[in-house]
């Protein structure tokens, strides 16, 4: 108790009270930058924190992760373009909705699932953070890659109408994302001879080619951008009645931001699992999941309440374990280095204020994004209101530096233009682009985990079933996919059904 | 997600032959990724040969669901429609997305050879000429406002180094 509260008489002094503001702005425009996510901010502000002491720089990093995290769904809502893997969940409806005019009403709803998400998800991460990072450490390969395949069927299942589309591009994703050299001899695989492709298949140009250059591409082709009747004048009351419908849907947000910081604090696991998990959850047990995908608010809270809550969540693993549960918690990892800080189960008794003051900082930017949200919301829905024909180019200036900036490569623009061409194709042909993200983000966390198990069991399959936590995830991962199947077959009887009474002579 | 527009293969056969092509190149991508395995150690294989696996029954019953939806569709009313009917109207309503992706290709390739900000400079004034911008005064506002800006946000206050070439 004592280290929870010298957490929180560091954080009340100007400095770091500064710094967290000035980091939660700088999160908040960027984030809205697609490509820009949290990650490419931090690292970018990295080398500056240097400079400042350890709860100063840690407090800018925090803030700029959860700035980052809100602003990421702003549009990925209003022009379907999401900064970052986890704010695609939030496209999925959030989108709809700035197509039917209703674009403030989503952020408000965004805003405030996140803020009432973020708060929640500090709170659980402060005061069990010591019993969740003992119980994250049971997590073993087995585990850990039933999670990764689990996290990807559920959303194959729940994004687009055709299930095997679905599951095609999630795996697709993930090989795409192991073309890599293999993580345990390094030997090179399917790189085609690029260097930039023997690491690992860079995320970043992947999830800007086949997000935002598709949709710009599609955009322009179209013709019109989101809303095609202007409501600027409702923007304010729109805002303050996707406040009070969150409000009024709070057990789902309490029920999504649990989710979204358990999985967080599940190493690697990362926000975009969190986000469509909480999604599929809150889909599931829709009383009318047939209208989730289609501008359904309660998508747009399930989504956004796990994001914040996830980045609070993904702090355990990086500060108890040392494995960053995100890219920016990674960035946030090198930085605890960087101050001398040696991240492990004993941070939380050798650097405890600092530690602390982080979580508490998370808490007070969740607070503090909402007001921040609410007055720059304005001049952010009015992007919605610029015809493609000028605001298509500005976009694509932003995505292709975006795309640079991450490694200072070349090749990754390249990159980025070969994801939006698989990008357009898989869109033409029906295809969701989703699932083939998360097999991109899922794919390395997957194979890693899969070669440690197989070698630990001996090359035996039975590995994979051994313990509890693994037979509780393969019963889900059946559960996950089984209702879709069902789903799918009665669809295609019923239409069998019907096209064989329309060519019946008596029909 | 995905809208309705996305599809402009209006008959039933370019439906089907365009999905037929996707996933043709799924198996060309997939055999190429299993011959540059040989010789890799067996634990290196494991997991992209699980994958391998799962993509290959994937695209068998995918293939099945196309096929399915095309055979309904030629029984169904109004028959499948030929592979080339309305092809040519339907690529002159894509023509703004073929400018969108040409342009983005001619940018990618002239960025290590202009520099970024030049290539960004010739980018916007292609992609706004061929987007429709007007007046000319309008398209210049477009290209020097968002070269001045990415100037700014990106190099000077992010501090990405951005590639220089021929001019910048």
């Amino acid at each position: 108790m004592e280290a929870i509260t010298s957490g929180l008489v560091l954080l009340f002094q100007l400095g770091p009270l500064l710094w967290l503001t000035v980091g939660l702005v700088a999160g908040f425009f960027v984030g809205v930058l697609p490509g820009f996510a949290g990650s490419s901010a931090a690292a970018v502000l990295l080398p500056f924190t240097i400079r400042l002491e350890t709860e100063n720089a840690l407090l800018l990093l925090g803030g700029i992760y959860a700035g980052a995290s809100f602003a990421g769904g702003v549009p990925a809502i209003l022009i379907n373009v999401p900064g970052t893997g986890s704010a695609a969940a939030t496209a999925l409806d959030g989108y709809p909705m700035a197509q039917q005019g209703k674009g403030a009403l989503a952020i408000g709803l965004a805003r405030t699932a996140s803020s009432i998400g973020g708060i929640i998800g500090g709170v659980i991460t402060l005061l069990v953070i010591g019993p969740m990072a003992m119980f994250a450490v049971r997590f073993g390969p087995a585990e850990m890659f039933l999670i990764a395949v689990f996290g990807l069927t559920i959303i194959a299942t729940v994004v687009g109408e055709q299930v095997w589309k679905g599951l095609l591009a999630g795996v697709l994703g993930m090989l795409i994302a192991v073309m890599s050299a293999d993580p345990i001899t390094a030997r090179a695989r399917f790189d085609m001879g690029f260097l930039g492709l023997y690491d690992r298949v860079p995320f970043v140009p992947a999830i800007i080619g086949l997000f935002a250059i598709t949709q710009m591409v599609m955009i322009a082709g179209q013709g019109r951008f989101v809303v095609t009747e202007s409501r600027g004048g409702e923007s304010r009351k729109d805002l303050l009645d996707g406040i009070m419908i969150t409000l009024r849907k709070i057990p789902m947000v309490i029920r999504s931001s649990v989710l979204g910081t358990l999985i967080g604090a599940i190493p690697g696991a990362g926000t975009a699992v969190a986000t469509f998990f909480a999604y599929g959850v809150a889909k599931q047990r829709s009383n009318h999941p047939e209208t989730f995908g289609t501008g359904e608010p309660e998508g747009v809270i399930a989504a956004e309440g796990a994001e914040n809550a996830c980045a609070a969540g993904t702090l355990v693993p990086t500060l108890a374990l040392g494995v960053p549960g995100s890219g920016t918690a990674a960035v946030m990892l090198a930085a605890l280095y960087v101050h001398g800080i040696q991240p492990g189960p004993r941070v939380l008794v050798q650097n405890a204020p600092e530690a602390y003051a982080l979580l508490w900082g998370m808490i007070l930017a969740s607070i503090l994004i909402l007001p921040i949200g609410i007055l720059f919301a304005s001049p952010l829905i009015a992007i919605t209101r610029v015809p493609p024909k000028t605001l298509v180019p500005v976009v694509l200036v932003a995505c292709m530096v975006g795309a640079y900036a991450m490694r200072n490569s070349l090749f990754d623009v390249f990159l980025t233009l070969a994801f939006g061409a698989l990008g357009i194709a898989m869109r033409l042909n029906g295809y969701p682009i989703i699932p083939m993200v998360l097999g991109l983000i899922l794919g390395p966390m997957a194979e890693s985990n899969f070669m440690r198990a197989l070698m630990l069991g001996n090359y035996t399959v039975n590995y994979f079933f051994e313990t509890t936590i693994a037979k509780v995830l393969t019963v889900l991962l059946i559960f996950s996919i089984a209702p879709s199947v069902r789903r799918a077959l009665k669809k295609r009887r019923s239409r069998t059904d019907a096209a064989t009474t329309a060519t019946s002579p008596q029909g | 997600m995905e809208d309705v527009d996305d599809k402009p293969l209006v008959t039933s056969t370019q439906r089907f032959a365009g999905e037929l092509l996707f996933l043709a190149a799924i198996v060309v991508y997939g055999v190429s990724f299993y011959r540059s395995m040989d010789g890799l150690r067996e634990i290196a294989r494991a997991f992209p040969l699980f994958a391998l696996a799962l993509l290959c029954l994937l695209v068998i019953l995918n293939l099945i669901g196309a096929t399915r939806r095309w055979v309904s569709a030629r029984h169904g009313a109004g028959g499948p429609g030929g592979l080339l009917v309305g092809l040519g109207r339907n690529l002159a309503r894509g023509r703004s997305s073929i400018i969108v992706f040409v342009s983005l290709g001619a940018f990618t390739w002239l960025i290590p050879r202009l520099g970024f900000f030049t290539a960004q400079a010739a980018f916007l004034t292609a992609l706004g000429f061929g987007l429709g911008v007007r007046p000319r005064w309008r398209l210049g506002l477009l290209v020097g406002g968002t070269v001045i800006v990415s100037y700014l946000l990106f190099s000077t206050l992010l501090g990405v180094r951005l590639p220089s070439g021929l001019l910048l």
